[in-house]
């Protein structure tokens, strides 16, 4: 096949298992994030702060390990950004060959009144010198504007492997570059108030924390699924997905807080996909089974999920209407034996596959060297594109 | 050591910013004020977040 046949095939059948209609074959997802760089030969820190090595790798993980859909393609940290404006999230060890990214808060539940008031007034006077301590009375700006330079490399590069990785290796880009919904709670627990501070509000300022998400929805999340309910229907078939949603925020809740905080902003997104009959990708960091309700009454063919330590087998019985992308545990990729890692390929394959909506992949972003061998990966990818069921 | 200045309110925070950054557009040209705060406010939230 040529690049540009591989890559129609490869969006057909990806589409083909996120509208359960059985492909020809099930596609292979890569969920490797850090390990791909350990697997290609360079430490954690070469590949983090120089973009040619990063090329360099992206390149080895496709070449060696024939995917058809990436998840990352080497931008999940902005590392050299991070640097640049000082911050501490990023924390790389090459001797244990290990990223830390450490949680986030740039402000105190207490101070939610100012973001209510204005919100970019608040990012600035608030987070700004909460998280840097040399922004203030006297702040460098040669600093800002390397800082900027960085921001602008870190895209520019973020544009050149997407199109290396379509272009040379026929590999489609993973969304379609539409509106692009967050929810407000995850970006509240995800850098403003944090873990702590939004679990804080949660049960001590219920109301201070709905002002915080009406005004953040008003801004962003409103208009952009608005967005989404402009454009016409259908798939944009240049893409795996039309809109990708990632949850983290429910891992901290109780039923009754998800009902309150969470629903009310998850259903009008999945409503639109269904409404707009796109295929919408949504990762469900943590666990997600016990919130399985939320899910149950869409069509078949919107919703993908991407679970992390959810029982893919229980998750295809309790939700049968949704397509899959997972089902192989790292732990196993990287501990077991290259026959052990095919039978639960195969057995993955034979009760989800069997339903059309199976995409094969990692239970869990691959972070460390010992998240998978070279040879049960191969083996494992092999299997799956050659299998026929 | 580069220039300092007083950052710490937002309108003449941003102003300064406006003023003293350069970001240059498509083929070397300055990006219009417009774009350039839209960049400037994309550069503060991706710091934040980072």
């Amino acid at each position: 096949m040529t690049n540009e046949e591989l890559l129609a095939d490869r969006i057909n059948i990806v589409r083909g298992a996120a509208n359960m209609a059985h492909p020809y074959r099930i596609p292979v997802v890569s969920f490797f994030v850090t390990w791909k760089i350990l697997d290609a030969g360079y430490k954690l820190s070469e590949a983090l702060e120089s973009y040619d090595v990063m090329e360099k790798v992206m390149r080895h993980h496709q070449e060696t390990y024939n995917f058809d859909m990436l998840n990352d393609v080497g931008i999940r940290n902005p590392y050299r950004f991070a640097k640049a404006m000082g911050s501490n999230t990023y924390e790389v060890n090459d001797e244990n060959e290990s990223l830390f990214v450490h949680d986030i808060h740039i402000a105190e539940p207490e101070q939610y009144k100012k973001l209510t008031e204005n919100y970019f007034k608040f990012l600035w006077e608030v987070g700004l010198p909460n998280k840097f301590d040399w922004w203030g009375e006297e702040t460098d700006i040669s600093r800002i504007q390397g800082a900027i330079g960085e921001m602008m490399g870190f895209m520019g590069f973020s544009g050149k492997i997407n199109m290396i990785m379509t272009k040379e290796y026929g590999l489609p880009p993973r969304v379609a570059p539409n509106p692009l919904p967050q929810m407000s709670i995850e970006n509240v627990l995800g850098f403003i108030f944090g873990i702590k501070g939004t679990s804080t509000m949660m049960r001590r300022n219920k109301e201070g924390l709905h002002e915080v998400l009406n005004t953040m929805d008003a801004m962003f999340y409103t208009p952009a699924l608005m967005g989404m309910k402009n454009l016409p229907e259908g798939q944009n078939r240049g893409f795996c997905y039309d809109s990708l949603l990632a949850m983290l925020a429910h891992n901290f809740m109780s039923p009754s807080q998800f009902e309150e905080f969470y629903l009310p902003s998850l259903k009008p997104y999945m409503d639109v996909m269904q409404e707009k009959k796109m295929n919408g990708l949504i990762f469900t960091e943590g666990n997600i089974l016990r919130f399985k309700d939320a899910f149950k009454d869409y069509e078949k063919g919107v919703l993908t999920l991407l679970p992390e330590n959810d029982d893919v087998f229980e998750m295809h019985r309790e939700l049968p209407n949704v397509s899959i992308m997972g089902g192989m545990p790292c732990s196993l990729l990287g501990h077991g034996t290259k026959e052990e890692c095919i039978d639960r390929a195969k057995k993955v394959c034979d009760e989800i596959g069997c339903d059309g909506g199976l995409l094969f992949s990692q239970d869990k972003m691959g972070s460390y060297r010992n998240d998978a061998t070279p040879e049960n990966l191969k083996a494992v990818n092999d299997f799956v594109r050659e299998y026929r069921g | 050591m580069g220039e300092k200045a007083d950052l710490r309110q937002f309108e003449t925070g941003m102003g300064i910013l406006m003023e003293k950054i350069q970001l240059p557009g498509p083929g070397g040209a300055p990006l219009p004020p417009q774009q350039k705060q839209m960049l400037l406010s994309q550069f503060i939230i991706f710091a934040l977040m980072s």
